[in-house]
């Protein structure tokens, strides 16, 4: 009986708008940084052979699996990922979450065993799709196999903001003797959200497929 | 006017379909290093015009005459913006080909276009433009499959709180020489007034914005600007894509 209730309470307090909005969460200049790449610590990415599993993957703060590294040009924030469970052919996903609290301006390397550069993304090369920001890189058999994708931020575009003019339609339903009338309005929301060192995103690894042509 | 009527009419239904009703094609993202293309012939597309568009005309809550009232209302503000664009000597599918050959050919790529580039017979395509199957093309290492969904200005309703933008949605696909592999397939939005969920989304900005069909129609040459610079930003990002 407690659970039902605690239940609905949380509920009416998630509805009368009592929760604390998202806001993304910033690495900590205060860590201790690694000296190079080789001692940051590495982030097993797992390679989803299902479609169940791709879709289990959970989104993560950048700042809670990034770790710090101390350069020549100062520190540095990333998040190093290990690919030796992923076989090619595979596609890596890499998609970080729009929100006003604040969306992570990602860029992505690709790094061989020796940590040596193999492919470099910048955040532009991301597309804006729907409430996300997204990638797409591909790990192809007969290649240099990449062993490391390396996440951080995109300094050309923290700081930046990411700017849309969405529509939506509201219904007006008024009652008119035994029946209803329905009145279409539209409406149009110019939504500013700021590109940040943090952020949610989401890192998926798995088959290559191909779409189908339309089948409608 | 009874053709603009009747484009109206086929309008307002293909914005139902934009809004979500019929399912977009399914995105295939370009692999570039197992498909490496330097030259794209390009498929003929459907005839394109550019449209005036209200996604939530007050007619439409009215019923059949309420409905055919916005339709005549739509097609009488597009016959007076193709009107501007002619003036302008704009026509957006030749524009859309200049453009888009010249930001291929800033990344590599040559495009071969067809001899008509609108199609002379009608092929067989899914809702959003794109074909159902594909024939085979000789001496090229892609087929480029495009066809623009809307092109013109779109309004999410008729305050001056929802301005009319210029707006361009469009299909791309990219095929294997033999028609049988999909190397890349996607959904281009320029300013989402349709409101697609999993279309690539570029913002148009607040340059060329109109409150109402007036001002629109008023800016004239400037109004063609925006569409210019609408295409302009597809293209460009096409070729990014690719």
């Amino acid at each position: 009986m407690r659970g039902p209730a605690l239940l609905c309470c949380a509920s009416v307090l998630a509805l009368a708008g009592c929760v604390t909005p998202y806001q993304a969460k910033l690495p900590s200049a205060d860590r201790d940084c690694a000296p190079s790449l080789e001692a940051v610590p590495q982030i097993p990415l797992p390679f989803s052979t299902t479609r169940e599993q791709a879709a289990a993957v959970r989104e993560a703060e950048f700042a809670d699996i990034a770790q710090c590294i101390a350069g020549a040009e100062g520190k540095a924030h990333l998040a190093l990922y290990a690919l030796d469970q992923v076989v090619p052919p595979a596609q890596i996903s890499i998609s970080v979450q729009l929100s006003p609290g604040g969306t992570f301006a990602a860029s992505a390397e690709l790094l061989d065993a020796q940590f040596q550069s193999l492919r470099r993304y910048t955040f532009d090369q991301f597309v804006r799709r729907s409430d996300e920001y997204s990638l797409h890189v591909f790990l192809n058999a007969g290649e240099p196999v990449p062993a490391f994708l390396v996440l951080s931020p995109d300094s050309s575009q923290v700081g930046k903001h990411d700017v849309t003019a969405s529509a939506s339609t509201h219904t007006t339903t008024v009652p008119v003797g035994t029946g209803m009338f329905y009145f279409n309005m539209g409406a149009e929301a110019v939504v500013s959200r700021p590109l940040l060192e943090g952020g949610r995103l989401k890192v998926v690894a798995r088959r290559q497929g191909s779409a189908a042509f339309s089948s409608d | 006017m009874n053709t603009n009527f009747a484009r109206a009419v086929v309008g307002a239904l293909f914005a139902l379909a934009l809004t979500g009703c019929v399912t977009m094609p399914e995105q295939q993202a370009y692999n570039r290093q197992a498909h490496p293309v330097k030259t794209v012939t390009v498929l003929e597309t459907r005839q394109t015009k550019a449209s005036v568009f209200m996604l939530n005309h007050p007619g439409m809550s009215f019923g059949l005459i309420g409905g055919l009232v916005a339709a005549a209302d739509q097609a009488g503000k597009e016959e007076k913006f193709n009107a501007t664009m002619a003036d302008a000597n704009f026509e957006p599918l030749a524009y859309f080909r200049e453009r888009l050959s010249l930001h291929m050919e800033e990344r590599g790529y040559s495009l071969v276009w067809p001899a008509s580039q609108v199609e002379q017979k009608k092929a067989n395509r899914g809702s959003f433009g794109l074909r159902k199957n594909y024939g085979s093309a000789a001496d090229v290492d892609a087929q480029m499959d495009i066809n623009f969904g809307f092109v013109g200005y779109a309004a999410a309703g008729a305050t001056n709180g929802t301005p009319y933008r210029p707006t361009v949605t469009m299909a791309v696909r990219l095929v294997s020489p033999d028609g049988k592999q999909n190397y890349y397939t996607d959904y281009f939005a320029y300013n989402n007034v349709f409101n697609l969920k999993q279309a690539i989304l570029l913002d148009g900005g607040s340059e060329h914005v109109y409150p109402g069909f007036d001002d629109l129609h008023a800016a004239g040459p400037q109004s063609v600007e925006g569409l210019r610079q609408a295409i302009d930003a597809v293209a460009a990002k096409i070729a990014q894509q690719i």
